[in-house]
């Protein structure tokens, strides 16, 4: 009959394909497995290099916006402003003060009083310029000081934005290993089963099985022949 | 693949993610309406504001300038006429730099009105810039509005101004000189020189002419 030598293979081979299979079967699991923590923690890590782009073009726009505003012609229209405005609160401070506020004698002639609306005129005039060199003098601090100002509210913005990127930076590798328990799965079942089976298939196939298998060794046989 | 093991703690892991990305959301929305909080408060200290104390500064300065310019006014014409040049082409020219003083003393006041309302700008832009920081850290845009409201008060407080120097004392130093040497003189020139009783120390401006 053919099932003498073919049994005797027969439990073998099946036992290593149990095994193989079961083994392919673990393989296949755990690498699924790794893939899909890689992609978990890539996603995230992808979704905070968006969020930190985004940051960074915000406070980039920012200062791109202040910068513009150093430019020459706006720097000369800022310098401008604060010179008319400084201009025209100096001047208008100037007092007028008609010659006939001076107190003279009824006889007083004419001349007398021409010479003093002269002098008053001139002194009007010579204040009035004095007062427009200051103004255009103080502009300068003015504008600046301006300057600082709208700095400082740059400074405020930008350090906003690094509040919010450092905070989400900081929380990436936790959200990465939770993002990661959420799709992590342990080994397949059925591949180690299938492995062990087919352990257990060859190690019974080995030991002899339902009553065919190897022959059992005689312990005595090397005393039987007699002395 | 099949009979695949289960994974009991994809929720919980779902569940923290999911409450730590909108801890942190609410986060910077808090600061973000703290913010807010404080641009609005801070919103009353516009260009009208400082107009406004430009103006409070010149109106406490202005009158003691005034004062002092009629005085010295007062005693120049006196001086003048007792020396019998005040209808002259050099009374004009004298009264004619008092004026100049005067005047130029006005846009130095509005000048130092400019620079004393950059002082106080600078001020409450160091005020603002310390709360964004408080805001920041905190994260509590109800106690950060409390704080900026009391900070914002705080800013008001009176600064002390010293009153005005004597703006006119050079202008009339060569009129004082000449009394005190028409007074100290062996026949004073001037009226109130020859009778008991004249001018006080030239150095005071407190003296009335008398005549």
């Amino acid at each position: 009959m053919c099932f003498g030598l073919e049994a005797a293979w027969l439990p073998a081979l099946i036992s290593a394909g149990l095994s193989g299979v079961g083994t392919a079967i673990s393989a296949n699991s755990a690498q699924k497995d790794a893939r899909n923590r890689a992609q978990a923690r890539n996603a995230q890590l992808i979704q905070q290099l968006d969020e930190q782009k985004g940051y960074a073009d915000e406070a980039r726009g920012l200062v791109d916006q202040r910068l513009e505003e150093y430019s020459p012609q706006s720097q000369s229209g800022t310098l401008g402003e604060a010179t008319q405005k400084r201009e025209a609160a100096l001047t208008s401070d100037i007092a007028q003060t008609a010659p006939s506020a001076t107190a003279l004698s009824g006889s007083a002639p004419k001349v007398v009083e021409s010479a003093i609306a002269s002098s008053m005129r001139k002194a009007l005039g010579e204040s009035t310029q004095q007062a427009q060199n200051q103004a255009k003098l103080g502009s300068y601090g003015q504008s600046w000081f301006d300057a600082g100002l709208k700095d400082a509210q740059l400074g405020r913005g930008i350090d906003t934005i690094n509040n919010f990127s450092k905070s989400s930076a900081g929380m990436l590798p936790s959200l990465q290993d939770l993002a990661e328990q959420e799709v992590a799965k342990p080994p397949s079942v059925f591949g180690q089963l299938l492995t062990g089976l087919g352990g257990a298939v060859g190690s019974f196939a080995g030991g002899g099985g339902f009553g065919g298998g190897a022959v059992k060794a005689d312990p005595w046989a090397g005393l039987r022949g007699g002395f | 693949m099949c009979f695949g093991g289960g994974n009991d703690g994809s929720g919980e892991a779902r569940d923290a993610r999911l409450r730590a990305e909108a801890d942190e959301r609410y986060r910077k929305s808090a600061i973000i309406a703290g913010q807010k909080r404080i641009d609005t408060n801070f919103s009353q200290f516009d260009d009208g504001y400082f107009d406004n104390f430009r103006e409070d500064y010149k109106s406490n300065y202005f009158p003691q300038l005034e004062t002092q310019f009629n005085d010295a006014n007062d005693k120049l014409t006196a001086g003048l006429a007792g020396r019998g040049m005040l209808e002259s082409s050099v009374g004009a020219s004298r009264l004619g730099d008092l004026q100049k003083t005067y005047n130029d003393e006005r846009s130095s006041i509005g000048g130092k009105a400019f620079d004393a309302a950059q002082d106080i700008r600078a001020r409450i832009e160091n005020q603002k810039s310390n709360l964004y920081s408080y805001n920041t850290a905190a994260a509590d845009p109800q106690g950060v509005a409390a704080r900026a409201r009391s900070e914002a008060t705080a800013l008001v407080a009176p600064q002390a101004f010293s009153p005005l120097g004597q703006v006119f004392a050079s202008a009339l130093q060569p009129i004082a000189a000449f009394v005190s040497a028409d007074r100290n003189s062996v026949s004073p020139q001037l009226g109130f020189n020859q009778t008991s009783g004249g001018y006080s120390s030239p150095t005071s401006s407190s003296g009335r002419v008398i005549s």
